[in-house]
């Protein structure tokens, strides 16, 4: 499962961002951080591409045979600093 | 602050919609869909108003259906099948929404007309997101173009999901930024989601309400 999202959101990303915008936003999704149970993750990117990465996570409707709705929860600087917010 | 979703075509499974619409963090759907409408009798976890529709080919009958509408429904939208109707819809101030189609364009003097006679011109997120390709990169610049329009002359907006099904739904957060993208700024963007519409027009058909200023106590 952890791969085909990741396969949809990168090329997600990468069609509505092009190439050029694929690589200055630096996106990566952190692995250890997928929790399948929850269906939740956390993805990294350049805090210049925020709205672009939530349009593109936004326009994934289908994910294999599945009809999905990606979800941002928060925005944050750090990891750590997101994860206060979210249990807050 | 409350977020409403003003166009919502789905019909489906009202329960399933007002279910997924309070997990994306709405605080209400207008559902534009007749059946829909016959059916909001039940109690729901979020507020389900029921709108009105008018799709046609016919300018002359925005106006007609609009103000015979307008006494049951507290949302009105009307879809812009081409340039003709979205006219005749901007001139209609009992319009509160008007849903451009990908193919009618919109131009400066709709725009002055709308921001006028108080019409919302609508961004629909579906249309990007069931398009692809070449498609969505012509509609993504057709929606910015009339953003731009928009933004300069200071008519009133709406940002919508369009949801045909409740898988169309999107939440208010990725809304924001379909407008951040569209080129408007945070505060219009949360005032375009926001609940004054719906009370402002629930207030107009309650009793109390005589025009414009004037309320009985």
């Amino acid at each position: 499962m952890y791969s085909e999202m990741k396969g949809a959101v990168l090329n997600s990303i990468l069609n509505w961002m092009g190439e050029t915008g694929f690589s200055g936003a630096r996106c990566r999704i952190i692995k250890n951080l997928w929790d399948p149970k929850k269906q939740t993750g956390w993805l990294g990117c350049s805090p210049r591409s925020v709205d672009d990465v939530k349009i593109s996570l936004a326009l994934i409707h289908q994910i294999g045979d599945e009809r999905v709705i990606f979800q941002v929860i928060r925005v944050s600087g750090t990891i750590k600093s997101g994860r206060e917010k979210i249990f807050k | 602050m409350q977020f409403y979703d003003y166009c919502v075509l789905a019909d489906s499974d009202l329960a399933e919609i007002a279910k997924k619409g309070a997990l994306l963090g709405w605080s209400g759907l207008c559902l534009l869909s007749e059946q829909a409408a016959g059916k909001l009798k039940e109690k729901n976890k979020i507020d389900l108003v029921p709108g009105a529709l008018i799709e046609t080919g016919k300018p002359n009958y925005i106006r007609r259906e609009a103000d015979r509408k307008r006494s049951r429904f507290p949302i009105i939208v009307a879809r812009g099948l081409n340039e003709d109707i979205n006219r005749a819809a901007v001139e209609t101030p009992a319009i509160d929404i008007l849903l451009p189609a990908e193919n009618a364009k919109i131009d400066y003097v709709m725009v002055k007309l709308a921001k006028k006679n108080d019409v919302a011109i609508g961004f629909e997120f579906r249309l990007l997101l069931q398009s692809c390709g070449e498609d969505r990169s012509r509609i993504f610049s057709g929606l910015r173009e009339t953003a731009k329009m928009v933004k300069k002359f200071g008519a009133p907006f709406v940002l919508t999901s369009g949801a045909m099904s409740e898988w169309d739904l999107r939440s208010p957060s990725e809304l924001t930024a379909f407008g951040r993208i569209l080129g408007f700024e945070v505060p219009q963007i949360r005032a375009s989601l926001s609940e004054r519409m719906i009370e402002n027009n629930r207030k107009k058909l309650g009793e109390k309400w005589v025009m414009p200023g004037v309320e009985v106590e």
